[in-house]
């Protein structure tokens, strides 16, 4: 691999917190792609009327309120929870890069007017816009969710490329390109947004730790990933009237969420330093 | 420079407008109708939905509710609330702005004291073993969820140990004739485990911007020259190469201004803390439209004067703006 | 800065019996509320929190002691009224307690009654208060003491409506203000009453405060200080009780939350029957089009399957532990038309099996979900988010239908948009609770074929409902049979699968003593509360902790 991003990704690697997340983040993946196959059914209730039972054999993390298996919803939630995150980010990296490097590109009026709605965007809480935004569906469905995270998350992404563009656009090289007789979209393609990919991987990496941490406020909240499908948000809302005399109900998916968002956020921490050797 | 102030408020006037008209749509697309939850559990008769479409306006055309709603933000005023009829917006806003005040200025203290001394300190000790785990701890704590740290702490702390009151922002009980030394020692100790929450989860953002401008400043020929005066490395640090690792604080400044009426939905429905947090997760869940729209605006026009004091204490802090 | 203007106010409302001694059995409660009253006066439809602080403000000509039902003259306890006596079949006539007082020192007098019917009587006041009065003619005064009131018809429940819809205002206060400003008006915000307690402030968002009326007729309150803690979170309700910051909490029915609080040596439960019942409503049209008939459930074969195939005892007994019980019909455990002899039947998955493959529903495609003519059995649960029982109880009832082949979707929603959903029809299932009022004529909006224009929601019909409940209401013969057959032809029909009545299990501190609660006014009794001698705690002494 060659090119600004493949170098900003060797630095991570060789920075060791950065391997420690990285590596942290590839055994959450397995487990999540891996452990559904092997484990319990996460809605099955055995036996309503046990209540939580503490961890045993049988449920190395114990069980819930309803007698549900805390370690097989745990990795089901993370499957869930990476999904979301990824999909979202996803969407949000491509919506913000196009719109930001075709505004800053194109500049004028169309600039101004995205501009202006970018900056009114970023001015609303991404919570509230959320938790009205889901309010459409009655019943959100997963993808739906992730596709409305994502869609709330591009706006800073599109500002900072804009940037990126406006700075690289008084460049030599992309001069030449213009001079050369190269279309707008030619060299927005193969100039300008692989020149601004660090910053881009940077910023999808912090979304990546935003999106996990938004999702589970929303379940928590009841308004992101409906039951029965389990997430880490929603089982920590379950657990808070059991806080108490069932604690590893609600630690299990606490746990799980910090230490994954804490994962990827030394990647990001990587990443950043990797891209700007300054700040270490 | 006074033209370049000149354009920047109008850029933020143009911002909150295009805010205002995001909003209302906002609202308009979800659905769920703000009389629903009005009665309780008890269901309404068609005469009587209808009057009460009548009294807030629902039943005029879309565009005339905004032309309405658009005059009256300009003043300042967003009308009644639907489900707190007879309040007004504004006077439930100013009720609960003290308590977020408070909750959100405790926490922008400590994160501005504490996060930016350590995140200082970091820079100056750059790679040892101090700077190496507060890094750690930082990025931990920023990857907490707020709102499990708050039962978390709930839990430990107000149930188990019995320190700290699990919610509500005083003694309900608190008598008439209190002085105010007892008002203020009720008041902290339930203030601490919520702004404990909070800035235990954004203290790391603060000390991550200091620690990174810092470790700029100190590369700079100037701090060097210092040192090489022989003043004492305290002076040198503190102010010669602070006084120009500024711009993060005038950054955060903005950055964190709506923190001041927003805080959190999470935890202050967790403490039961009767700021604006709770007010909008309440207007939210019960469509209220004026007092959802009021709170919402609130926090915008924060955010955008946040963005302009920061560039604006750009202006001031950093040579390289001022002189461009 | 607010805050002082806080301790302004504060001080400005220092209560009188403040400066008093203290009995040893005086004391104050705080009382953990999840709505917030903003208008708890009469003439207004009352929502429960309104209710609870209204009753302690504002009395009754007399009160509905729970002993007889609703029907006829008796079964009432005197509160402003001190007797009654019926003239003819369409004449009561009440005297009014010469005691009786405004909080401003000025007697309750037969005028206050008029005004309040005059009021119900006005434009823009609200419908709802407007039909409840509907068959009384005219309310006059005779003398200074006595109140008559007329009758459009002879029907059995006279008395219950009079006491019900004639809850007199203070005419000298409010008798300039119109009916549909009295809710904005200043007075709502600062109720002047005539009952045990008298109002002190509200902080909006955050308590209410009562003080007892020492001068009140029936006897001086021994808790005289009442506050009405708002906490809107479940879960921030009971912590503020286990962390000791309040002394009382309604609904702490779920056995977690009942073991949570007797863990605490200083908390005991108090449980009390209530007018709730539980249910989940099956939808007879289809989903938001109350054009065509529901595709799967319009088949009673399908609804009795559901019935029978769940195990509402076991649902039941791990959500609301002893305080529940399966109802018979729409009624609670207080309305005296339930059937003494009714028990519920024993869950039957293996018969709600056979009812269904017999009805044509086999799982073709091996997806663990039946089927028929390419129609999947998959039907939308909606239900009310803010309460975590029925959350869990919604939780339940997807996992046992699940085991037959019928998948539930469980629709989580906001207060608001479930009860837009309910009005709309958008539903399959809808997780339905309702407060009853004590009377059965209730039964009318909800089960018959009249109530689909409103909230018979469902929009089940069966004529033969509509016509006994009229006869129940409104005929000369005694009512009971009649409602008991209403209720055994809901039971054939399945309109819904009924899940529950509960009790208000209470949760309460030791130190209290004589508690007791009325359950269509469940705190309206406080006044006839105390401490226990030697039990007082800092609060009771008027200290903070």
């Amino acid at each position: 691999m060659r090119g600004p991003l493949a170098e900003v990704l060797r630095g991570a690697w060789r920075s060791p917190s950065g391997r420690w997340g990285l590596v942290t983040l590839l055994v959450i993946a397995a487990l999540a792609l891996a452990g559904p196959l092997v484990l319990n059914d996460p809605a099955a209730m055995p036996d309503v009327m046990a209540g939580a039972e503490s961890p045993s054999l049988a449920h190395p993390l114990g069980t819930d309120a309803l007698s549900r298996d805390v370690l097989s919803r745990t990795i089901h939630g993370a499957r869930v929870s990476l999904g979301i995150a990824m999909l979202a980010v996803c969407l949000a990296m491509l919506l913000g890069t196009t719109i930001g490097a075709a505004s800053g590109y194109r500049g004028g009026w169309i600039d101004t007017v995205i501009m202006r709605t970018v900056d009114a965007g970023l001015a609303i809480p991404r919570l509230l816009v959320l938790l009205l935004l889901v309010l459409v569906w009655e019943r959100i469905p997963t993808m739906a969710l992730a596709v409305v995270i994502g869609s709330t998350g591009w706006l800073g992404t599109c500002r900072m490329v804009r940037g990126e563009v406006l700075r690289l656009r008084q460049m030599e090289f992309v001069r030449a390109a213009q001079a050369l007789g190269a279309s707008s979209g030619r060299i927005i393609l193969r100039h300008l947004i692989p020149n601004a990919a660090g910053p881009v991987a940077v910023s999808a990496t912090l979304g990546v730790a935003d999106v996990i941490l938004l999702e589970a406020g929303l379940s928590f909240l009841g308004m992101g990933v409906q039951p029965p499908t389990p997430s880490w948000g929603g089982m920590i809302l379950d657990a808070r009237p059991v806080l108490l005399s069932a604690p590893w109900t609600s630690l299990a998916p606490g746990l799980a969420i910090l230490v994954t968002v804490l994962a990827v956020n030394l990647v990001g921490d990587a990443l950043q330093r990797a891209l700007d050797p300054r700040s270490a | 420079m006074s033209r370049w102030i000149l354009r920047r408020l109008l850029q933020g006037v143009i911002t909150l407008a295009v805010v205002m008209v995001l909003l209302f749509l906002l609202m308009r697309l979800t659905p769920g109708d703000p009389l629903g939850g009005i009665a309780g559990d008890r269901l309404m008769s068609p005469e009587e939905m209808q009057l009460l479409r009548a009294r807030y306006g629902l039943d005029q055309p879309i565009l005339q509710q905004f032309m309405t709603f658009a005059r009256g933000a300009v003043q300042g005023d967003f009308g009644t609330s639907i489900h707190r009829y007879p309040d007004r917006v504004g006077p439930l806003i100013r009720d609960r702005l003290p308590a977020s005040i408070l909750l959100g200025g405790t926490v922008l203290l400590l994160n501005f004291t504490i996060g930016i001394g350590l995140g200082v300190l970091q820079a100056v000790h750059r790679g040892s073993r101090f700077d190496r785990w507060l890094t750690r701890i930082s990025l931990a704590a920023w990857a907490l969820p707020s709102f499990w740290l708050g039962l978390v702490l709930i839990a430990v702390f107000s149930l188990t140990l019995g320190l700290f009151p699990a919610g509500q922002m005083q003694d309900p009980l608190l008598p008439a004739d209190a002085g105010p030394l007892t008002r203020l020692v009720d008041l902290l100790h339930h203030l601490a485990l919520p702004a404990l929450t909070l800035s235990a989860v954004s203290l790391a953002a603060g000390m991550r911007f200091q620690r990174t401008a810092m470790l700029e400043v100190l590369r700079l020929d100037f701090v060097r020259a210092a040192r090489a005066r022989g003043l004492p490395e305290r002076r040198v640090i503190w102010v010669h190469a602070w006084r120009n690792a500024l711009s993060p604080v005038v950054t955060l400044l903005g950055l964190w201004l709506p923190m001041l009426v927003a805080g959190s939905i999470y935890v202050e429905s967790i403490f039961n803390w009767p700021g604006l947090g709770s007010l909008a997760a309440e207007a939210i869940s019960g469509r209220d439209y004026p007092l959802l729209l009021g709170t919402a605006m609130l926090t915008s026009v924060l955010v955008v004067a946040g963005g302009v004091i920061a560039d604006l204490g750009y202006l001031l802090v950093d040579p390289r703006v001022r002189d461009s | 800065m607010r805050i002082a203007g806080l301790v302004l106010l504060l001080l400005a409302s220092a209560t009188p019996a403040g400066a008093q001694p203290r009995a040893p059995d005086t004391g104050t409660i705080v009382i953990v509320v999840g709505q917030e009253a903003t208008t708890p006066i009469p003439t207004i439809p009352a929502t429960k929190a309104n209710g609870d602080i209204m009753s302690l403000l504002f009395l009754k000509l007399a009160r509905l002691d729970g002993s007889r039902g609703t029907v006829g003259d008796r079964g009432y306890t005197p509160e402003l009224a001190v007797r009654w006596s019926r003239r003819d079949s369409l004449t009561i006539a009440f005297e009014l307690d010469p005691r009786a007082r405004w909080h401003d020192g000025r007697p309750v007098l037969p005028r206050d009654v008029v005004h309040t019917f005059a009021r119900v009587r006005q434009p823009g006041v609200d419908p709802q208060v407007r039909l409840l009065a509907r068959h009384i003619a005219s309310v006059t005064a005779e003398g200074d003491r006595g109140v008559v009131v007329r009758f459009t018809l002879s029907y059995p429940e006279q008395y219950y409506d009079a006491i019900e819809n004639l809850v007199p205002l203070p005419s000298h206060l409010v008798d300039t203000i119109p009916a549909n400003r009295i809710a904005s008006s200043a007075f709502a915000q600062a109720p002047l009453g005539n009952g045990p307690y008298r109002w002190v402030r509200r902080e909006p968002g955050r308590q209410v405060e009562l003080a007892a009326d020492p001068n009140f007729f029936l006897g001086r309150p021994k808790l005289e200080r009442v506050i009405f803690l708002l906490a809107r979170d479940y879960e921030a309700q009971i912590n503020l009780l286990l962390d000791g910051t309040a002394d009382a909490l309604e609904n702490v029915n779920p056995p977690a939350r009942i073991a949570r609080v007797n863990a605490r040596p200083s908390y005991r439960v108090v449980a009390g029957p209530s007018y709730g019942v539980g249910y989940l409503l099956f939808n007879f049209k289809a989903y938001g089009d109350s054009t065509q008939p529901h595709p799967i459930l319009a088949d009673p074969a399908v609804r009795t399957a559901i019935i029978t195939g769940l195990d509402r005892s076991l649902i039941l007994r791990s959500t609301l532990g002893p305080y529940g019980s399966i109802p018979e019909g729409p009624v609670a455990q207080l309305h005296w038309i339930r059937d003494p002899g009714w028990s519920a039947p024993k869950a039957d998955p293996v018969g709600a099996a056979a009812r269904l493959r017999q009805a044509g529903w086999i799982d073709s495609n091996g997806d663990g979900i039946l089927d028929r003519n390419g129609v999947p059995l998959i039907l939308r649960l909606n239900y009310p988010g803010t309460n975590a029982v029925r959350a869990t109880m919604a939780a339940q009832v997807q996992e046992q239908l699940r085991h037959l082949g019928v998948r539930i979707e469980l629709v989580r929603l906001d207060g608001p948009v479930w009860l837009a959903r309910r009005e709309t029809g958008e539903f399959d299932l809808d997780f339905s609770q309702a407060v009853m009022t004590p009377s059965p004529t209730g039964l009318v909006q909800s089960w018959s074929c009249g109530g689909m224009s409103g909230s018979n929601v469902g929009r089940y019909c069966n004529p033969r409902i509509d016509s006994l409940l009229l006869a129940a209401a409104l005929g000369r013969t005694d009512p009971g049979p009649l409602y008991r057959e209403v209720l055994r032809q809901i039971r054939v029909d399945a309109p819904a699968v009924f899940l529950f009545t509960v009790s208000n299990a209470t949760a309460v501190h030791t130190r209290f003593q004589n508690v007791q609660f009325r359950p269509e006014a469940w705190w309206s009794l406080l006044w006839k509360w105390s401490v226990r001698p030697g039990a007082q705690i800092a609060r009771d002494r008027g200290v903070s902790r």
